[in-house]
């Protein structure tokens, strides 16, 4: 009977982790990987959130990363506890007093210039890209987060932004500063106010006060029409792919479906660049714009509003990034219905 | 007609309670290598009745520019009859056609990405054709999630 019970006792910790890994396996694995390695998102090591009050994990599931691909989860507390309870494995999760720090943010300014920008950008914006992308060769094994981030700050206590500078977080590139550096307590506090400093109220997401698709109308018949939309892309620098009917391999209607054509265009260099800020772009390639002739034999260019498309990375690198590409093809198509 | 009107219904309260969530990227991790993640998502495809159009590839030498892997995809797909219909009746949704799904590998496994066609209700206008994004939607899902579960 005794050894029955001390079984049950042994397996209580094992049972309490039910459900918290179907929650993760729904949820977490496509970006944090299947062993929580780390992918499009940070890696979720026991080690590495060991300096991660539950707080901390259940607002930062909660309301996830504003711009900086970490969605929000609508989860129940139950399901976010589940959940956080299998990420820590057995781990007791650290308490933080809620009491704030303050510091001198001038001279936690200067000590961030010194030790963390380098890592965590010039406004605290964090390294490029994703989480650990093991799509992209980079010259760190972890994107550095934003610190700046409305969700980090909101999510994040004062008290716990000191232990990690004061400790680091293991299996990380980020270190001790207590240890490498011998930062003082007033180092800290300082450095925890000037970061503090960056918290703003927390903004819904703006909307796209423009139409989901822009429709051209062209003052040319059809092939001229197509004829002068290559032209332009490829005085706009991107490379033009041989045009494609839009239904070619589903269908052989062959005559009504000549008269909608898509013309396919990419500037490779751009493709790198946003592949390097976010390898789910494949989304949204390649770029295209599509001439169709209606039954009236008016012709249009019909071009997906790329900023839609965008929003849905929460992503807002690759927002700034694309502002002027869209631009540019909007231009592009302007030259060419004209 | 009953049953037409409470799907409805169930869509439109779903579409509105979830809306910000909608909108968010489908993907799926696949535990397994690009080649049988793609045979399996040509297979899917083809179960769920649709066709697969062409594929695009966009691996243009990424290994050569420090990309760990060069296997980057898109496979195009659709209903052709559909998908000309739906054309015809609103111009607006051409450059969302054929829909298509995204596959990266990524180490010992293949990421599946794609976007939700449920992005594309606010271009249509009858609650039949509503119906239909709905439906391409619920099949966009119930791809990924079985080629990821044929390598669970």
């Amino acid at each position: 009977m005794k050894l029955k019970i001390l079984l049950i006792l042994a397996l209580l910790p094992l049972l309490s982790f039910a459900g918290g890994k179907e929650i993760y396996s729904e949820n977490c694995e496509k970006c944090h990987g299947f062993s929580r390695q780390g992918s499009i998102g940070l890696p979720l090591y026991r080690s590495t959130i060991a300096n991660h009050s539950d707080s901390y994990l259940q607002k930062t599931i909660k309301y996830g990363r504003p711009g900086r691909i970490m969605p929000d989860f609508n989860l129940s507390d139950a399901q976010v506890k589940q959940l956080i309870r299998f990420l820590r494995a057995g781990k007791k999760a650290p308490v933080y007093s809620d009491d704030p720090i303050t510091g001198d943010v001038g001279a936690g300014q200067y000590t961030y210039e010194q030790y963390c920008q380098r890592c965590h950008g010039k406004d605290l914006e964090g390294g490029d890209g994703t989480g650990k992308n093991f799509s992209w060769q980079k010259d760190r094994e972890v994107s550095p987060p934003a610190l700046s981030n409305q969700g980090f700050l909101h999510a994040a206590s004062d008290q716990m932004i000191k232990r990690i500078i004061v400790e680091g977080i293991k299996d990380t590139e980020m270190i001790s500063f207590a240890k490498e550096f011998n930062f003082t307590d007033q180092m800290v506090n300082n450095l925890v106010a000037y970061i503090r400093s960056y918290e703003k109220p927390f903004e819904s997401k703006e909307s796209i006060d423009e139409p989901l698709v822009f429709i051209y109308e062209s003052e040319h018949d059809f092939s001229t029409t197509v004829s002068k939309l290559r032209e332009s892309a490829s005085a706009y620098n991107f490379r033009v792919y041989p045009n494609r009917t839009l239904f070619e391999g589903l269908g052989d209607d062959a005559e009504e479906d000549s008269k909608q054509v898509v013309v396919r265009f990419c500037n490779f260099k751009n493709m790198q660049k946003f592949l390097k800020l976010d390898p789910r772009l494949g989304v949204i390639l390649p770029c295209r714009a599509t001439v169709l002739e209606d039954d009236a034999g008016k012709v249009s260019i019909v071009l997906e509003n790329y900023k839609y498309a965008l929003r849905r990375f929460n992503n807002d690198q690759m927002n700034k990034e694309a502002d002027g590409l869209i631009r540019s093809m909007k231009e592009m198509i302007e030259e060419a219905v004209w | 007609m009953v049953v037409r009107v409470i799907a409805l219904c169930a869509m439109l309260l779903v579409t509105s309670v979830f809306a910000s969530h909608q909108e968010e990227l489908l993907i799926e991790r696949v535990d397994a290598k690009f080649s049988f993640t793609w045979l399996a998502l040509d297979k899917t495809i083809k179960a769920h009745n649709y066709k697969a159009a062409y594929l695009q590839r966009c691996d243009f030498a990424l290994n050569e520019r420090h990309y760990k892997s060069d296997k980057y995809r898109i496979l195009f797909f659709g209903k052709y009859e559909e998908m000309k219909r739906m054309s015809k009746k609103y111009p607006e949704l051409v450059p969302f056609f054929p829909l298509k799904i995204t596959v990266m590998e990524e180490g010992d496994h293949t990421l599946i990405i794609a976007t939700p066609p449920i992005v594309l209700l606010p271009l249509v206008k009858t609650d039949e054709d509503r119906m239909i994004v709905f439906r391409w939607n619920e099949d966009m899902k119930s791809i990924l999630d079985q080629v990821k579960s044929q390598y669970k």
